[in-house]
C-alpha cells in the first residue's frame, strides 16, 4: 500500500460523514452566528441599566419621604398610605433586579440581594434597636434592614395604627429608623447603579467568552441562582417542602405584612422569562438566551421544551389568583400552591443544566480545570 | 523450542541493554518543573480553600474513606510538603525520599474527593510512581553534587520505555474511546464546544465554521490512536511532536483544562531518548577521545556497559512488579465491559481509562429525604453540603449520587429524622440530548449499597 492510500482512506471516510451527519440532522447550516457581544449590550442596556435606575429612582422617592417622615412628629395617615405605596412599588420594581447580584453587587459585606432583600424579618432585634435609638447598622442582622424591615415597620396593621406608632416623641426612634433602612437601601442601590453606568457596563459587555467569569457565565449563573431563588425560597420554603421541615411556614414569605408575595413572586417569575427571551415591558427586544439557543444544535428542541414549561409555569400562577396571600394559601390550603412548586421544579433541568449544555458556558465559577 | 530460546534471548538481550541517563534525567526535571507549576498555581488560586477546607463533605473513593481533608492548616500543610516533593523531583535533591514524598502527598489529596478526578491527575500519579523506581538522580542532579559516586552514565533501556509505555497507553485509549457514533458521525460535543470558543484570540473565528467539529474529532482520534506509533518511528518522530505541540497548545487555548497541555508536550519529549542518548554517547566518546564518530560509539557501550550495570541490578527485583503495573494498565481501561449499558451514561468503568474531553454531561439532582414514620418528607437544598463543582459532579455520576444520598441519611437522621429515606429525581442530559432521569426516583437510595457491582437502580437512557 502506498503511503498516500491511507490518507486518502482517511479523507474520504471523514468527507462521506460528514456529509451523512448533515444529512441526518438537516441542520447544516447552522453554525454560531450568534453575537454574544450584541446580548451582553442588550442585558446590559436594556435591561441591567434600566431596571437599576428605576429602583434607584423608586428608593430615592422612598427616602425623600421617610426623610420628611423622620422630622415630622404628626404624620398623617395619607402620607404613610402615599409612603407604603412607594415601598410596595420599590419592593416590585425590586423583582427585577434580583438575577443581576453580581459585579459591582457583590461587596465586601454581601450581596445586593442579601443585604435588601433577606427574609424572614426579625422583628424582635428591630424592636431592640427602635427601643435603643441604634440607626448604625453595624452588625451582620440582615434581616433587621432592608425591604423586609419596612414591610414590618410599615405594614405591620393598618395604616392608622402604623401612623399611630409612627407619631410623637413616642414615635421619633421608629421614625428614625425607618428613614435609616431606606438610606441603607438607597445606598445599597446606588453603589450598584452608579457601577454599572459609569465603567462597569463596557468591561461587562467586553468578556464576551464563555469561560468561567465570563460576563455570560454570570449572566447564566446568576439567572439560575435567581430562579432557584424564587422556586425555594419563596415558594417552596413556606409551602414546607424544604428537608428539615415538619410543617409549612406561612411567616416565612416575603412582604409578609403586605401579603403580595404570590404577586412578587409572579414579578419575579416575569423577569426571569424576560430576560431569556430578552424583552423589556415596553415590548423591546433584544437577542438573548433564546435567540442564542436557536443557533445551537439542539437548540430548537429545547426553546420548545422550555416555553411549554414557561406556560405551565404561568398557568399554575394563575390559577392561585391573587385574592388570597401565600401566606394565607399555604395555611389552609397547601395542596393548591403543590402544582406551582411542581412546575416550577420541572423548568428547572431546561433553565440549569439543558442551556448550560447546549450553549456551552460553564455553570460553576473558577473552582477547578477539566480534562 | 527454538522459537522459545530466540524469544528468551531476545528479552534477555532487551533487558540487558543500556541507554544514557540524560534522557531520563531530563524527564525528571521536566516533570518535577511541571508539577511544580502545577501544585503553585493550585494554591495560589485558592483551591485548597475551596476544594478541600470549606467543602463539608467529600466523596472518597470506595475503601479509601479513611482518606479525609486535613483541613486547615492540614491540607495547606500538606500541599506545601507536596511541592516541596515537587521541587525536590526537579532538582534531583535527595531523589528517593522528595518522589517518594510527592507520589503520597498527591495521591493521598487525589484520594480524598473524587469530584476532583481528573485524568491528567492520575496520569501524574502512575509517572510519579514510575519515577521512584527510576535512577533519574543519577546526572544532573543535586544528589549527584552532593555525592558524585552516584554519578551514572547510563540506565537500562526498559527504565526510559516504561514511560513511553505509559505515555503511549494514554494516547492510544484516549484514541480508542473516541471511536463513537457519537464523537465521530454526530461530532458531539465539539459541535457544543467549539462554536462557544469563538471569542478566544486568534483562532476563535474558525471555531464558528460549520464542518470544523468533524475536523477536529476525526483528527483527535486518528491523532490520538497514531501518535504513540509515530512517536516511536525515527522517521515520524518529529512530526508527530509537532502535530503534539499544536494539539495540547490548541486545546488549552479552548479550555481549562489547567497543566495538562504542559504537562502531554514535555511527556512526549522521552520519545527523543534514543537521539539524546545518542548524543550523549558521543560526547562521552569525546571526553574519553576514542573517537568522535558516531559508528565508534557502539565499541564503548560495549566498554562500559559492564560497570554501568550495576544500575540495572539493583532495579531488576521491580521489573515483575512493573509488568504487573502494565498489564493492570492495560486491563483497567477496558473494565467497562464488565458492565450493562451506555459507558457515557451510567459511568461503570468510567474512570481511570482515559476518556479525555468526551461529553457534555450535565444535571439537576433533587434529593427528597422522608421520615420513614411520619411520613414527612422535603426536598434537600443541595447548596447547603456541597460547593458548585462537587454538586455538579454529583449531579451526573450514579456512585457520587449514592453516597451523596448515604451522606444526606445519615444527616437528617442525626437532626431528628426517623431513618430517612432518600429519593432522588436526577435529570441529567448528555452530549444535547434531552435530560433523561438517572436513576429510579422512587428508590430508597439510603438502602442501596456502594460497591462494584452493577447498579440496579441506574436507569437506561
Amino acid at each position: 500500500m502506498k503511503p498516500s492510500t491511507p490518507v486518502f482512506i482517511f479523507l474520504f471516510s471523514l468527507i462521506t460523514c460528514v456529509i451523512c451527519a448533515c444529512d441526518d440532522s438537516g441542520n447544516s447550516t447552522q453554525v454560531d452566528r450568534f453575537d454574544r457581544q450584541a446580548m451582553l449590550k442588550g442585558v446590559a442596556d436594556k435591561l441591567i441599566i434600566p431596571s437599576f435606575a428605576e429602583l434607584h429612582a423608586r428608593a430615592t422617592e422612598v427616602v425623600e419621604q421617610t426623610i420628611a417622615l423622620a422630622d415630622n412628629s404628626t404624620p398623617t395617615v395619607v402620607e404613610i398610605e402615599r409612603l407604603r405605596k412607594s415601598v410596595s412599588s420599590l419592593t416590585v420594581q425590586w423583582q427585577k433586579v434580583i438575577s443581576y447580584n453580581f459585579g459591582p453587587a457583590e461587596g465586601p459585606l454581601g450581596t445586593l440581594v442579601e443585604n435588601v432583600s433577606t427574609f424572614p424579618v426579625n422583628t424582635s432585634a428591630i424592636e431592640t434597636f427602635i427601643a435603643e435609638g441604634d440607626t448604625t447598622f453595624q452588625n451582620f442582622r440582615r434581616d433587621t434592614r432592608g425591604l423586609s424591615a419596612l414591610d414590618y415597620l410599615l405594614f405591620n396593621g393598618t395604616a392608622e395604627e402604623v401612623t399611630t406608632a409612627l407619631r410623637d416623641v413616642v414615635g421619633a426612634n421608629r421614625r428614625s429608623y425607618v428613614k435609616a433602612v431606606a438610606n441603607a437601601i438607597l445606598v445599597e442601590v446606588s453603589i450598584v447603579h452608579s457601577a454599572w453606568v459609569g465603567p462597569y457596563r463596557q468591561s461587562f459587555i467586553d468578556r464576551s467568552g464563555t469561560d468561567a467569569g465570563s460576563s455570560l457565565s454570570l449572566v447564566f449563573n446568576h439567572f439560575n441562582i435567581g430562579y432557584e431563588l424564587l422556586k425555594n425560597f419563596k415558594i417552596a420554603l413556606p409551602l414546607g417542602k424544604r428537608a428539615g421541615q415538619s410543617t409549612t411556614e406561612p411567616l416565612r414569605v416575603e412582604a409578609y405584612h403586605q401579603a403580595t408575595s404570590l404577586q412578587l413572586a409572579r414579578a419575579q417569575f416575569d423577569a426571569v422569562v424576560d430576560l431569556w427571551y430578552g424583552r423589556t415591558a415596553t415590548g423591546d427586544t433584544f437577542p438573548s438566551f433564546r435567540a442564542y439557543l436557536k443557533t445551537v444544535a439542539y437548540g430548537d428542541r429545547l426553546i420548545a421544551d422550555t416555553e411549554n414549561q414557561i406556560i405551565a409555569v404561568t398557568s399554575a400562577f394563575d390559577a392561585l389568583g391573587t385574592s388570597t396571600s401565600l401566606s394565607v394559601l399555604v395555611s389552609t390550603n397547601p395542596g393548591a400552591v403543590e402544582p406551582l412548586n411542581t412546575q416550577l421544579q420541572k423548568l428547572t433541568r431546561f433553565f440549569k443544566s439543558e442551556m448550560s449544555s447546549l450553549l456551552g458556558i460553564s455553570i460553576t465559577y473558577s473552582s477547578g480545570d477539566g480534562d | 523450542m527454538v522459537t522459545e530460546i530466540n524469544v528468551r534471548s531476545t528479552i534477555t538481550a532487551y533487558l540487558h541493554q543500556d541507554v544514557s541517563t540524560a534522557p531520563l534525567a531530563l524527564l525528571r526535571v521536566l516533570f518535577g518543573c511541571v508539577v511544580t507549576i502545577s501544585c503553585i498555581r493550585f494554591m495560589m488560586l485558592g483551591w485548597i480553600d475551596a476544594q478541600y477546607v470549606k467543602p463539608s463533605i467529600h466523596f472518597p473513593y470506595q475503601g479509601f474513606e479513611w482518606v479525609v481533608s486535613l483541613g486547615s492548616p492540614g491540607m495547606y500543610v500538606l500541599y506545601s510538603v507536596m511541592t516541596a516533593g515537587a521541587i525536590g523531583i526537579m532538582l534531583g535533591a535527595w531523589y528517593r525520599a522528595s518522589s517518594v514524598m510527592f507520589l503520597l502527598c498527591f495521591t493521598y489529596i487525589e484520594l480524598i474527593d473524587k469530584t476532583y478526578y481528573l485524568n491528567h491527575y492520575y496520569f501524574v500519579t502512575l509517572i510519579a510512581l514510575l519515577l521512584c523506581c527510576a535512577p533519574a538522580h543519577r546526572a544532573f542532579s543535586v544528589d549527584v553534587w552532593r555525592n558524585p559516586e552516584l554519578r551514572s552514565e547510563r540506565a537500562p533501556r526498559w527504565m526510559l520505555d516504561i514511560f513511553k509505555l505509559q505515555v503511549g497507553i494514554v494516547y492510544f485509549y484516549a484514541g480508542v474511546a473516541k471511536i463513537t457514533s457519537s464523537w465521530l458521525i454526530d461530532a458531539m460535543p465539539l459541535r457544543i464546544w467549539l462554536p462557544a470558543q469563538s471569542d478566544v484570540a486568534v483562532i476563535g473565528p474558525l471555531m464558528t465554521l460549520w464542518w470544523l467539529p468533524w475536523v477536529f474529532a476525526w483528527a483527535g482520534m486518528v491523532f490520538d490512536i497514531s501518535t504513540p506509533f509515530l512517536l516511536s518511528w525515527k522517521q515520524t518522530r518529529l512530526v508527530a511532536y509537532i502535530a503534539v505541540v499544536v494539539f495540547h497548545v490548541i486545546t488549552s487555548m479552548l479550555f481549562q483544562i489547567g497543566v495538562f497541555p504542559l504537562l502531554m508536550i514535555v511527556m512526549a519529549l522521552v520519545f527523543f531518548s534514543d537521539k539524546v542518548a545518542r548524543e550523549h554517547d558521543l560526547k562521552v566518546a569525546r571526553e574519553h577521545a576514542l573517537a568522535p564518530a558516531r559508528h565508534t560509539v557502539a565499541p564503548i557501550r560495549h566498554t562500559v556497559a559492564p560497570i554501568l550495570h550495576t544500575v540495572a541490578r539493583e532495579h531488576a527485583l521491580s521489573l515483575p512488579a512493573l509488568i504487573f503495573f502494565f498489564i493492570f494498565q492495560i486491563l483497567l481501561p477496558l473494565r467497562y465491559m464488565l458492565y450493562p449499558g451506555e459507558l457515557m451514561w451510567t459511568e461503570e468503568g468510567y474512570r481511570f481509562s482515559w476518556r479525555v474531553m468526551l461529553m457534555e454531561k450535565t444535571g439537576v439532582a433533587t434529593f427528597t429525604v422522608e421520615d420513614r414514620t411520619s411520613g414527612r418528607k422535603g426536598v434537600v437544598d443541595n447548596a447547603l453540603f456541597l460547593n458548585a463543582l462537587q454538586e455538579r459532579q454529583m449531579s451526573t455520576q450514579p456512585d457520587m449520587i449514592l453516597q451523596y444520598a448515604h451522606f444526606l441519611h445519615d444527616h437528617y437522621a442525626s437532626a431528628g429524622m426517623h431513618d430517612p429515606l432518600v429519593t432522588a429525581e436526577v435529570w441529567v442530559t448528555l452530549n444535547g440530548a434531552p435530560s433523561a432521569l438517572l436513576v429510579d426516583p422512587a428508590r430508597d437510595l439510603s438502602r442501596e449499597e456502594l460497591g462494584l457491582h452493577r447498579n440496579e437502580w441506574v436507569l437506561a437512557r
